[in-house]
C-alpha cells in the first residue's frame, strides 16, 4: 500500500463565494486547503486562524477586492507570518500588484492575479509581478495554479489587468445606454448577444460580477488614468446605493430569483 | 403580405431583399449604380439555392420567392408600397436627397425606413413632410442570417411607426430592440470599449494583441477584439470610431486610439489586404 507524498499547504483568505470556489479547486486536488473567509467588513476577526495557517502555508492567496485599507491590513498581517519563501498571491481588481508589493516587507514574493467572479475551472487568470517584485517568484505561482487546472496568461502590471478593464468599460457604457433612457437593460443585452455574438449582455455581466465591485474597478482605473474615460455611470453610483449590486443581493438591472 | 421597396442593392440592400422574400413579402428593389441590380439578383439565387440545398425551402418555396422580387431603376415603382427600407451608402447628404424623393414618390401613408448605422433618423425624417412616419430599420451584416434589427425611433417616430416595423421585423423571423436615435443606437455604441480598452492595453504595453484576445476568448467570445477588428477592418473600425467620437462631442470614453489610425496608414487593414493586427497569407 503506497502513501501519498504530503502536498503543499495552501492557504486562501478573502471574499465569500470567490475564497471558497478556488479552495474548492485546490482540495480537489489533493492539496491540504484553508479557507478563511473575510468580506474585509472591520472588525479583522480571522486570528488565531489566520496565523496559525500562515506560518504552514507554502502558498496564500489573498483574495479580498475591496475595501482598499482591509487588503491592506490583510496583506500586512500575511506578509509577517508566512514562511518568508511562501509567494503570496493577490487579487488586483482595484490595485496594482506593485502598490501590493509596498504593503509588504517582501516585495520579492507578490503575485498578483485577477480573474473575474464567478470563478470556474474556464476563468482565465492573468498574472503579473510587481515593478519591484522577482520574475522568479512567477514559475511557482503559475504552476500551482495550472494544476489545478487554471488558464494562466502573464501580462504587465497595471491596474484592473487586462480583462477586467474591458469587462467594466463595456457594462460601464450600457450602464450609460440604460441611464440616458436609449434603451431597456433586456434590449441592450439582446442586441449585444445577437448583434456581436457576445456570450452574455453586458448588464447581466455586471449583475453577475456585482456592480459595487464594476464600480470600484472603474474608480481605481479613473483614479489612475485620470482621462474620464473611466468615469463611472451615475446610474452605477446610484444602483449600489440602493444595494441593487446584482445577484447577490437579488436585484441589479434584473430581479434575480 | 406586405408591399415593401428597397433602395440600394448592395451588401445590406440585397440581404434585406432576400430576408423578405423568403418570408412572403413583395418586394421592389431599387438601384440606378450600373450592374448593382443584375448583381443582387445573382446573389439572391444564390442564397436561394444554397437554402434549398440546406433543406431550409423546397422548389415551389424558393419559386415563389423569386416571383416575390421586382427589380427597378425608378421610384415611381414604389407608388404602390407600404414601406420602404433606405439602404444607401452612409452619406447624410445622399440619403436625405433619396428620403426627399421618397416622400414624393410613395403614397403619404407608407413608412419610410432606413438601413443607417451611423446616421441620424431626426436628420433624415426632417427632410420629408411625415417625419411620424420615418424611423430606423438597422439590420446586421449578414442580414440573411443575423437575427438582430434595430428599431430606431426619430425624435418625430410615432409609437405607431415603430410598432410596424418591429411587427415586421418580427415577421421576417428577426429579434427586433427599440432604440432611441442617438450616435451608434445600441450595439456600435456599446461595442466601442471591446475595441478601444483592447487598444489601450495594448497601447500601454500591459499585453500584446495575441494575450488579449485568447483571454477573451477564454472568457466566451468567439473572437477577441484584435481578430475581430481584421474581421471588420481596421478602416471600417477606426471610422466608426471616429464617427461616435465626434457624434459625442469628444467624450473622453470614445476617444480612438493612435494605434488604430497607425495601421490603417500602414495599409494593415486587416484580413482583407492579408495583414492587420494579425498576418493571412
Amino acid at each position: 500500500m503506497g502513501t501519498q507524498p504530503l502536498k503543499e499547504r495552501i492557504l486562501i483568505v478573502g471574499a465569500p463565494a470567490f475564497a471558497e470556489d478556488l479552495g474548492g479547486m485546490f482540495l480537489e486536488q489533493g492539496y491540504p486547503t484553508a479557507v478563511l473567509v473575510w468580506d474585509g467588513e472591520p472588525p479583522f476577526a480571522l486570528s488565531p486562524d489566520l496565523e496559525a495557517e500562515a506560518r504552514s502555508a507554502a502558498l496564500a492567496l489573498e483574495i479580498l477586492p475591496f475595501p482598499i485599507e482591509s487588503k491592506q491590513a490583510l496583506i500586512a498581517l500575511l506578509d509577517e507570518r508566512l514562511p518568508p519563501e511562501a509567494p503570496l498571491l493577490s487579487l488586483c481588481l482595484t490595485v496594482s500588484a506593485t502598490q501590493v508589493a509596498r504593503w509588504t516587507r517582501r516585495p520579492g514574493r507578490v503575485v498578483g492575479f485577477a480573474a473575474l467572479p464567478p470563478l470556474t475551472r474556464e476563468t482565465p487568470i492573468e498574472l503579473a509581478i510587481p515593478l519591484t517584485g522577482d520574475p522568479t517568484a512567477l514559475k511557482p505561482a503559475k504552476a500551482y495554479l495550472e494544476r489545478i487546472g487554471l488558464r494562466i496568461e502573464v501580462i504587465r502590471d497595471a491596474v484592473g489587468m487586462a480583462l477586467p478593464r474591458i469587462l467594466c468599460a463595456l457594462i460601464n457604457e450600457a450602464a450609460f445606454a440604460v441611464m440616458e433612457g436609449i434603451a431597456s437593460p433586456e434590449d441592450i443585452d439582446t442586441a449585444m448577444k445577437l448583434g456581436m455574438n457576445y456570450p452574455r449582455g453586458p448588464l447581466e455581466w455586471g449583475d453577475l460580477l456585482g456592480l459595487d465591485l464594476v464600480v470600484a474597478i472603474l474608480d481605481a482605473l479613473e483614479a489612475e488614468h485620470q482621462n474620464g474615460a473611466y468615469r463611472a455611470s451615475p446610474l452605477l453610483r446610484q444602483m449600489v446605493r440602493a444595494g441593487r449590486l446584482g445577484r447577490k443581493t437579488g436585484r441589479g438591472f434584473y430581479v434575480w430569483g | 403580405m406586405e408591399r415593401v421597396g428597397i433602395v440600394g442593392a448592395g451588401t445590406m440592400g440585397r440581404g434585406i431583399a432576400y430576408v423578405a422574400i423568403t418570408h412572403g413579402a413583395q418586394v421592389t428593389l431599387y438601384d440606378v449604380a450600373p450592374g448593382a441590380l443584375e448583381s443582387a439578383a445573382a446573389q439572391i439565387e444564390a442564397w436561394l439555392r444554397e437554402a434549398m440545398g440546406k433543406g431550409r425551402l423546397d422548389e415551389a418555396e424558393a419559386q415563389r420567392a423569386r416571383e416575390r422580387l421586382r427589380l427597378s431603376t425608378a421610384l415611381e415603382d414604389f407608388a404602390q408600397a407600404e414601406v420602404i427600407i433606405e439602404a444607401a451608402p452612409e452619406d447624410l447628404a445622399l440619403k436625405q436627397e433619396i428620403f426627399r424623393q421618397l416622400d414624393r414618390a410613395c403614397p403619404p401613408d407608407a413608412i419610410l425606413a432606413s438601413n443607417t448605422s451611423s446616421l441620424s433618423i431626426t436628420a433624415l425624417g426632417a427632410v420629408t413632410r411625415r417625419p411620424e412616419r420615418v424611423g430606423g430599420m438597422h439590420f446586421f451584416n449578414p442580414a440573411p442570417v443575423m437575427r438582430l434589427v434595430e428599431i430606431v425611433r426619430g425624435l418625430a417616430t410615432s409609437e405607431e411607426t415603430l410598432r410596424a416595423l418591429s411587427d415586421l421585423a418580427r415577421r421576417w423571423g428577426k429579434t427586433p430592440v427599440l432604440v432611441k436615435d442617438t450616435p451608434g443606437f445600441i450595439v456600435n455604441r456599446v461595442a466601442r470599449p471591446f475595441y478601444l480598452e483592447a487598444l489601450r492595453l495594448v497601447g500601454e504595453s500591459v499585453a500584446d494583441p495575441s494575450t488579449v484576445d485568447r483571454l477573451v476568448r477564454a472568457l466566451g467570445f468567439r473572437m477577441g477584439p484584435f481578430e475581430l477588428m481584421d474581421l471588420i477592418g481596421l478602416d471600417v473600425n477606426l471610422a466608426v470610431s471616429e464617427s461616435l467620437y465626434r457624434a459625442f462631442f469628444e467624450e473622453p470614453r470614445f476617444r480612438p486610439h493612435p494605434l488604430q489610425r497607425q495601421m490603417v496608414q500602414a495599409g494593415r487593414l486587416g484580413r482583407k489586404t492579408g495583414r492587420g493586427w494579425y498576418e493571412y497569407p
